[in-house]
Parts: C-alpha cells; structure tokens; sequence
C-alpha cells in the first residue's frame, strides 16, 4: 500500500519553559495522534528563545522575521516554506500569535498557506470582550474595557480588588490597588493602542472550553474542562474534563452568536448561582491535548477544515478524563542549535530532499526584529 | 554490561510543573540505564503533584505524609508501603525529606531501606548561616551576608547594603530587592512564611553556574557535572542549559565534599565573575538538582551512580563529561481516569 504523504502544518509559539503554551501543546498532540500522518513545522522568530524549544517538538524548525515587525518578510519566508511543504496549513499557537496573523490572512492565502482565521472586525468586536449585546441574558463579572490609560471610566463604580486585565492579544495581569492598576495601565498603553479589559475576579469553579468553528463560523465540536492546578505564572497543569450539559444552554447560544471561524477558548466561573461568562481568547487552550485524548480531535479537525473539508460530525467526548502535565528536561542536539543560527533552519531526523536550504539572511534579520 | 540486582527503589519530590523538584528526573535517569531492571515507587505528600501521574516512570505511586508532620509519620507510612512493596533504596529529593531521612536512617534500615546521605549534622553544616564560613575554608568566595533574627534587623540590612541586595530564607526562596519598600514587602513575606532567621546578601556580578556532585561513602567526590544556565524564567529557574569545562570548580568541590565530610548527591550553586577570576559559593543542596537528566545526557548518570552505592557497590570515579551538551525544558502529558486522581486525594486527607 501507498504510504500517504504527510499533512504540514506550520505552528507558532512553541515555547516550554515554565509556562507551555499552547503552540508546544499543538505540536506534542499532532505528532502524538496516528489516524493522520502530519509534518509539524515550528515558525520562530528566535534561534536562542523559541528556537532551542522547537528543535525537540518539530519536524522542521524555521527562522521567519516576525509578523508583528516585518510581516513583508514573514510572508515571503512562508511562501518558501509553503512551496516545499504543499500543502501548508498554518496554525498559530497562543493568543499574541493569533493577534499577530489574522491580519496577514489575505497575504497568507495569496501565497499558498491554507488557514481557517477569523476576520480582523470579528476580532475587533469580540476581544479583548463582548461588548454587552453580544452576551444578553449571560452573567458576567463587573467589567470595563478600556480604551486609554484614562481611569475615569473606571471611577464611576465601585471595584473590589483584585482586578484581572487582559488585553486582546491574552496577556494577563492582576492588581491588588488603584495604584497598581494606574502602572499597569500606563505600562500596557505606553506600548500598545489595543483596548484593555479590567474586570472583578468571580469566585468559583474555572470551567475552560476549547471550540472550533467552521469556515463559516458554526460551531463543529467544542469540548469542556475544569482547570485543577494553574501556577502563578498562569499556566496550566492539570485539568478533567467536565460533563457540559449544565452550561450548554449557556455554551451554544454563545458560539453561534460569535460565529467564530476557527478555534476559539471560552472560559466561565462556576459558582452556586450558575456560569459566569469571564473571557474569550482566540486559538485552542494550553490543556488542548486533554480534548484529543478524551475524543474530540480538535486541533484534527482544524487542519481538515483550513484545507477546504467538510469537518467531522461533533461526537461526544469522554467525561473524567484527568490531565498531568509533568515538566522533563530534554537533551537537545547543540548542532542543531548551531545550525538553527546560522542558517535559518534545521529538519530533524535526516537530511530528506525537501529539507529547506539555508536562509541566513532570514535569521539575522529575526534576531535584529527582537 | 552488568545487570544490576532487581530492587525497589523509592524516589520523593513528584512536584513537576512551573519549578519542578528533582524526583521525576531522577526516575528517568534510573529508568533510561539499561543496566537498573529494579522497580520505582513515586512518593509524594500532594496528588496534585503531576509527577505522581507518569504512568511510564514509575510502577507504583503512594502518598506519604508532608515531611512538617516529622520523621516518625514519614517512617510510619514508609512501613505501611514495605508491607506489600518492599523498598530497598530511598532517595528522598526534598531539602527537609533529605533531613528527615538522615534523622531516621536508623529506623528506616530497620525497615529494610538504605539511603546515601550524610547525617545530620553534616547537612546542617552547609546550611545558608553557616556557608559564608565553609566557602573560606574551601577556597570558595563569599558574597556579604547578614543574618537577621528579628524584624528590627531589616534596618541593620537597610545600612549595610546597597541596591539591589537578597533577602533570602534560611531554608529556600530568595527575593532580589531594589528599594526599600520591596525590601519591607520581601522581608514581611519571608520571615512570615519560612521563619526567621533571614538573610541579607550581596548582589554578585557574574554568571550563574550549578554542579550536581555525587561523594561516596568515605567522602571522596566520584562525580561531577557543571551546568551554565542558558534560559531563565521569570522566577531565576533555569529552563535551558548546557554542561562546561569546570576543571578548577570541580577540584574546589572535591575539597568541599572533604570538609563537609559529605555523602551522597548535592548542588552547588556558584556565580563565576570571569573579570576577577573570582568563584563565589552561594548555595549547597543536599540533593541532586532538578536538571540532573543532564549529567545523564552528558555521559555521568550520577543518579545511577549513587544507586550502586546505596547498594554498597563500589563506583570508580566518573569519566570526563561531555562539554557542550544542552537541555531545554519542555512537558510530558500524561492521562487517566479521574478516579484515580481522586482516590489519591482521598489518601492524602488519610495520612
């Protein structure tokens, strides 16, 4: 029998460290799964950050200028990449890489790269939150999104601290004070024109979801998750998959009035009184890996729907399914690293017909974008 | 290569998520060697530590009790596991679980279990008060340091050193200061959590660099592996590194393990300032640090090592290491019923 050629994907952000993001997640979960044979190509911007932690999770390692600093230069470093590994699905990992590509869909699609993004005013009106009419009838903690660094829009109601913000692109912060709130505020605004949402932190049960709509923003299959153990730094380290059906009269309205394309994170405290509705991210969870191991391929079924196919009937997913993820150091080959800079790229296993050629210029200019 | 004999050996310290504790590591060491056929128990005081989960490492995990609830709890729940497990090696690698065993060797032999440890008095003898003496001795510098014994002290520190300087706990966590108010905020935190004494100490310039060491019964240094960090979190973890030549450190450490009269694993935790040549000890742990794969990956599987010597198999010094080999810290998802989870969780609030 044939041995089918394998799907490449393109994933961004695939950082270990203290804080897995959800790129490293992506990549582990891919190459985990057997029903599809799938390239995982890791896209990063810096050999010695992102670089040296996608040598161990990727097939293909690539340098790109950043797509925040020179998205003329990313575009063009895809669309080599794009044509070697026809065809290329591009699946940005967190919440800052999603931020940083929808803009670029057109320029992506123009050259090859297949995807499933959501456009730029969905966002625009979605993030960093709802505004009120988008969630009638759904609880919410008090909140206020910000537009500058101007707190008077705050100062009409009373508070109780701490407060969480988030902007649009995910990064998150608490403050225990006016004043602390007056310098993170100052901090995000001096260094970004994108709204800020400040909101009270619910007590009560964290209840994540991870979703994934289709090209045409119907929700295909969503699957839901406690998450037990967060550190401090906010990343996740254990989770259990939760029966849904007590938030799906909330859950489903929700997704059909977003009608996000692509995948999408919801998350809601759990209390005594019901859901409450705390934020909206784009692009899958970190736990993403507990949703493909508990049935629901979701990060799958995204690469079949960037690529112009139907996506799978939604099926339900195992209910109890605990996730551990344990931190383990990894020995990485110093050659490839060597490699990494001063070239531009690095394939792993074997040097095979379609392994990139070297690109220095390409990491130089990564490195000078930092 | 020689197989070595099929025992149980017990492993604490299961703690694997943002600042991992060395017992996953230490496992996969023992795990990886082709020679170790023995059997590995996890043992952990929390089921929230996800290390207890690595269903690939170790065959069989239980909850001890926390090493607060004392030695003779510790002892107690051990002699419970040995009823249908028999453990014949422990390697507790938790600062207070590595102070608990050396209190109890006795009973824990009694018990049939073996640990390559120093006493007790000789784990107090490395302890952060007594260091800045030790680091004379062996050829070590030593940063400043205060220790401060009550909450006026702080002022005394305030006068002593300038921005930015350490507070930092007797037994564990540090907090780098930059003005007053962060020195009140660190030292309301730290002497509220970990207790007083405290210490005040010197920033010194240089770069960071650790040495996992492994001494023999009779105190002789059989192997040494020295890491730079290359990456570090936010909290001054180090997520990426690389093993260096240290031929001078290691000969510094050799004299350490003398003095100290030191058995069994440890880490050094040097800053090496390379404009005045100058090494200064900062910390010594007694336990393998949580990069030990490392010394493994670099050709010393140090873990294996102390193993054959809590045996009472004899270990000739380590070859050289390779230079230059690296690590990145990445994770390992693991899955499995919640029921599991749950009656670990149940056991926990038994012990």
């Amino acid at each position: 029998m044939k041995k089918s050629a394998p799907l490449s994907v393109a994933i961004l952000g695939i950082n270990g460290a203290d804080s897995p993001s959800a790129g490293l997640i992506l990549a582990l979960s891919l190459r985990r799964q057997r029903s599809v044979p799938v390239r995982v190509i890791a896209l990063v911007e810096n050999p010695f950050t992102d670089g040296i932690q996608a040598i161990n999770h990727a097939d293909e390692v690539v340098v790109t200028p950043s797509p925040v600093v020179s998205p003329e230069g990313f575009i063009e470093r895809i669309r080599g990449v794009a044509r070697r590994f026809a065809p290329l699905v591009i699946l940005p990992g967190g919440p800052s890489d999603w931020c940083s590509l929808i803009p670029l869909k057109r320029g992506l699609r123009t050259n090859g790269v297949s995807l499933l993004f959501p456009s730029e005013s969905l966002v625009n009106t979605l993030l960093p939150f709802p505004d009120r009419g988008k969630l009638k009838g759904v609880a919410t903690p008090q909140h206020c999104v910000l537009r500058s660094r101007d707190l008077r829009p705050l100062r009409a109601v009373t508070w109780r601290f701490p407060l969480r913000l988030q902007s649009r692109d995910g990064a998150v912060g608490v403050a225990a004070t006016w004043h602390e709130l007056e310098i993170m505020v100052a901090q995000h605004h001096a260094h970004s024109i994108t709204p800020l949402l400040i909101q009270e932190i619910p007590s009560g049960e964290e209840i994540s979801i991870a979703a994934l709509g289709d090209q045409r923003g119907r929700p295909i299959g969503w699957v839901a998750a406690r998450v037990l153990n967060r550190s401090e730094n906010g990343a996740v380290w254990s989770a259990v998959t939760v029966d849904a059906s007590a938030i799906r009269t909330v859950v489903k309205p929700l997704l059909d009035k977003f009608a996000w394309p692509g995948p999408l994170t919801l998350t809601f405290s759990f209390t005594a009184g019901g859901p409450c509705f705390t934020g909206i991210e784009p692009g899958f969870p970190s736990w993403i890996s507990l949703a493909s191991a508990a049935g629901q391929d979701l990060p799958l079924h995204y690469l079949r729907l960037a690529l112009g196919k139907a996506g799978l009937a939604q099926t339900s997913y195992r209910v109890g399914l605990h996730l551990a993820r344990v931190a383990v150091d990894q020995p990485t080959e110093f050659m490839a690293l060597s490699r990494l800079v001063t070239q531009g790229d690095y394939a792993n296993g074997n040097n095979h017909p379609t392994e990139l050629r070297a690109t220095a210029h390409y990491a130089t200019a990564a490195r000078h974008h930092r | 290569m020689k197989r070595l004999p099929q025992v149980t050996v017990a492993i604490t310290g299961l703690s694997a998520t943002d600042n991992p504790a060395p017992g996953v590591a230490v496992a996969r060491c023992l795990r990886q060697a082709r020679e170790f056929r023995g059997k590995l128990i996890g043992l952990t005081f929390d089921h929230r530590h996800t290390g207890l989960y690595a269903s690939e490492i170790f065959d069989k995990v239980f909850v001890v009790p926390a090493p607060a609830r004392g030695a003779e709890s510790f002892c107690h729940a051990l002699k419970e596991i040995c009823r249908t497990n028999p453990i014949q090696i422990l390697f507790p690698t938790l600062d207070p679980e590595v102070l608990l065993a050396a209190k109890a060797e006795r009973t824990l032999n009694g018990l049939g279990i073996h640990c390559l440890l120093p006493d007790e008095r000789q784990i107090r003898r490395r302890s952060k008060v007594e260091l800045p003496a030790l680091a004379r001795r062996v050829g070590f510098s030593s940063p400043r340091t205060l220790v401060l014994s009550s909450g006026a002290s702080l002022r005394t520190a305030l006068q002593h050193f300038s921005y930015p300087f350490y507070l930092k706990g007797s037994f564990t966590d540090a907090q780098l200061v930059s003005n007053q108010i962060e020195a009140e905020r660190a030292f309301a935190r730290l002497s509220g959590q970990w207790g007083f004494p405290l210490l005040a100490q010197e920033r010194v310039a240089g770069e960071e660099l650790d040495l996992a060491i492994l001494a023999d019964q009779r105190h002789r240094l059989v192997g040494a592996v020295a890491m730079k960090k290359l990456g570090l979190t936010d909290r001054g973890k180090g997520w990426a590194g690389i093993t260096v030549q240290a031929p001078e450190i290691i000969e510094k450490a050799e004299a350490l393990v003398r003095t100290l009269r030191w058995v069994g694993p440890a880490e050094v935790e040097m800053i090496h300032d390379p404009q005045r040549g100058a090494v200064s000890l900062i910390e010594v742990n007694p336990r393998f640090p949580a990069w030990i794969a490392l010394s493994a990956a670099a050709g010393q599987n140090l873990p294996l090592m102390a193993f054959r010597l809590a045996l009472g198999l004899t270990v000739a010094p380590a070859k050289p290491y390779v230079v230059g080999c690296l690590f990145t810290r990445s994770v390992e998802d693991f899955f499995q019923p919640f029921e599991r989870v749950a009656a670990l969780a149940e056991l926990e609030g038994l012990r």
